[in-house]
């Protein structure tokens, strides 16, 4: 069985190109520093989230409702 | 400035002391006084707008009723679909759309009642931003201090209301959206639980979360909005009767307070008996909620971000194509986590009734340094205003939010804050408030 910590790697500019390209995006480069400082912020809130450790039994993620 | 309540005009409309179409024009020239900036809005509907007022006035000399609205003059966030009109969202990518064949439901339920739609109002583009400071449709100021924002992203609906232009806007909350621009501003502004108003044609942003809401100077006129969108819908929850408790939440929620907002809340909070309580993994609500828009967000505008993403403004496009590359476990965790939190929170409406915060953290910043503080680090406001709105949108709850009562530089909103369904409780509660002195809505400088 793998092993993961659950972090994952900051990104980098070229990261962001790579994940773009594979993402099957065509953004101008001048995008590429504004989208890696937006998916630092998103990586925090995911850490945030990842290392709350809930069970993906314990509650459904397709049920939309207060 | 006009300061007729909704119920008050309508009132004066059915009795034949004012004319709809009298103020319809009123509203007209109010409009064209402050300029677009200043009056929120992005266009006037003149010519449908002086029909249906006509219609209206018609009606009452007729001896009909045109409804509890009758005659009151509306204004919607630029993303309700207007029949004959693009709805553009806020977006210069869709300045070329098709124009909407009909009403957004919530329009044409209020016109039943007897308002009269005069125009759509500024937000940030498809509602992702917190300072209506829009590229293609200009910034929207604050009535307060014009050098500074409105807060967003439903600013020009906040600010049409706070100028007296109109009593009432439509709006929308995913995030936050009208509730930041109704603190920043001193308004009233309702966010009613996930999934209790009508949201057909209104343009999404983020399904799991996006609500119909509304803005007003008066308790009362939203309160009559929100049962005229429910359709005479039952209510979900017995009504809760006897005293109504307060609590203030704190740890996140106490946690970046700016100074100006820090004493007035203290005061707030010592008149409600100083009762506080932990909302635990708040800090998780708000990543789980950031998550959920940036995912889905970018999945909704993928074929435009596809197509030219320059189209988009930057801060808007980067934030968009970042959402692009997160992994589809990451959303779904997030949603997983809201249901699983949902399922928590219901627990903590047993210890108190209604749960208040502060709508932002302090003042509204400036145009021209649009920051705020955060963690003791400068960051954009754009992106972080909302910070004690995004964990309520995540819990799917209904809010709020009210101005406090004392004379303060800028206006100070609280988030008052109830179990899913108990929007009468929190009208209730809000009333209390008002009538006790500790919130009202202030009057902005020149008026």
């Amino acid at each position: 069985m793998a092993e993961t910590s659950g972090k994952a790697a900051s990104p980098t500019e070229e990261s962001v190109r790579t994940r773009m390209a594979e993402a099957g995006i065509s953004a101008p480069d001048e995008c590429v520093p504004g989208v890696c400082a937006n998916l630092i912020v998103l990586q925090d809130h995911v850490a945030t989230l990842r290392a709350f450790a809930l069970d993906p039994r314990s509650a459904s993620a397709m049920r939309f409702e207060a | 400035m006009s300061v007729l309540s909704a119920i008050a005009m309508a009132a004066r409309v059915r009795g034949g002391q004012v004319g709809a179409v009298q103020l319809c024009e009123a509203a007209f020239a109010r409009a064209e006084a402050l300029g677009g900036e200043r009056s929120g809005f992005t266009r006037l509907l003149r010519r449908r707008a002086l029909a249906r007022a006509a219609a209206v006035d018609k009606l009452v000399e007729a001896g009909l009723d045109p409804g509890p609205l009758a005659g009151v003059p509306f204004g919607v966030a630029d993303l309700f679909d207007v029949a004959g009109e693009i709805t553009t969202a806020g977006s210069r990518t869709r300045r070329s759309a098709a124009f909407a064949s009909r009403d957004a439901r919530a329009i044409a339920l209020l016109e039943a009642a007897g308002a009269v739609l005069i125009g759509t109002q500024n937000m940030d583009e498809f509602g992702y931003g917190f300072v209506t400071m829009n590229a293609g449709y200009g910034t929207t100021r604050n009535p307060h201090d014009p050098s500074r924002v409105a807060g967003g992203a439903a600013g020009g609906s906040a600010v049409a209301v706070a100028t007296g232009v109109v009593p009432i806007s439509l709006a929308f909350d995913t995030n936050g959206s009208l509730r930041v621009p109704a603190g920043l501003c001193g308004v009233i502004g309702l966010k009613p639980t996930y999934g209790d108003l009508p949201r057909d044609g209104m343009y999404p942003f983020v399904d799991s979360l996006d609500v119909v809401g509304a803005l007003g100077r008066d308790l009362d006129d939203l309160a009559l909005v929100r049962t005229i969108l429910r359709e005479g819908a039952p209510e979900r929850q017995e009504p809760l009767r006897g005293e109504i408790s307060f609590g203030r939440l704190m740890s996140w929620f106490d946690d970046n307070i700016a100074e100006e907002m820090r004493g007035p809340l203290d005061a707030f909070w010592a008149r409600l008996g100083r009762v506080s309580f932990e909302l635990p993994h708040s800090e998780i609500a708000r990543a789980a909620a950031s998550v959920i828009i940036a995912a889905e967000g970018a999945s909704l505008h993928r074929p435009a971000l596809e197509a030219d993403p320059m189209q988009f403004e930057p801060p808007v496009r980067d934030r968009l194509l970042a959402g692009l590359l997160l992994p589809s476990d990451d959303y779904l965790a997030a949603q997983r986590f809201r249901n699983w939190i949902q399922a928590r929170l219901r627990r903590q409406f047993e210890l108190a009734d209604v749960l208040f915060t502060p709508a932002a953290p302090g003042f509204a910043p400036t145009i021209a340094d649009p920051v705020m503080t955060f963690e003791g680090r400068p960051i954009p406001a754009r992106s972080h205003l909302g910070i004690y709105t995004q964990p309520i949108s995540l819990m799917g709850l209904p809010a709020l939010v009210l101005p406090l009562a004392g004379d303060f530089a800028m206006p100070l909103g609280i988030q008052l804050i109830s179990a899913a369904g108990h929007e009468p409780l929190l009208f209730r509660a809000a009333r209390q408030l008002i009538d006790k002195g500790l919130c009202a809505v202030p009057v902005p400088p020149g008026d």
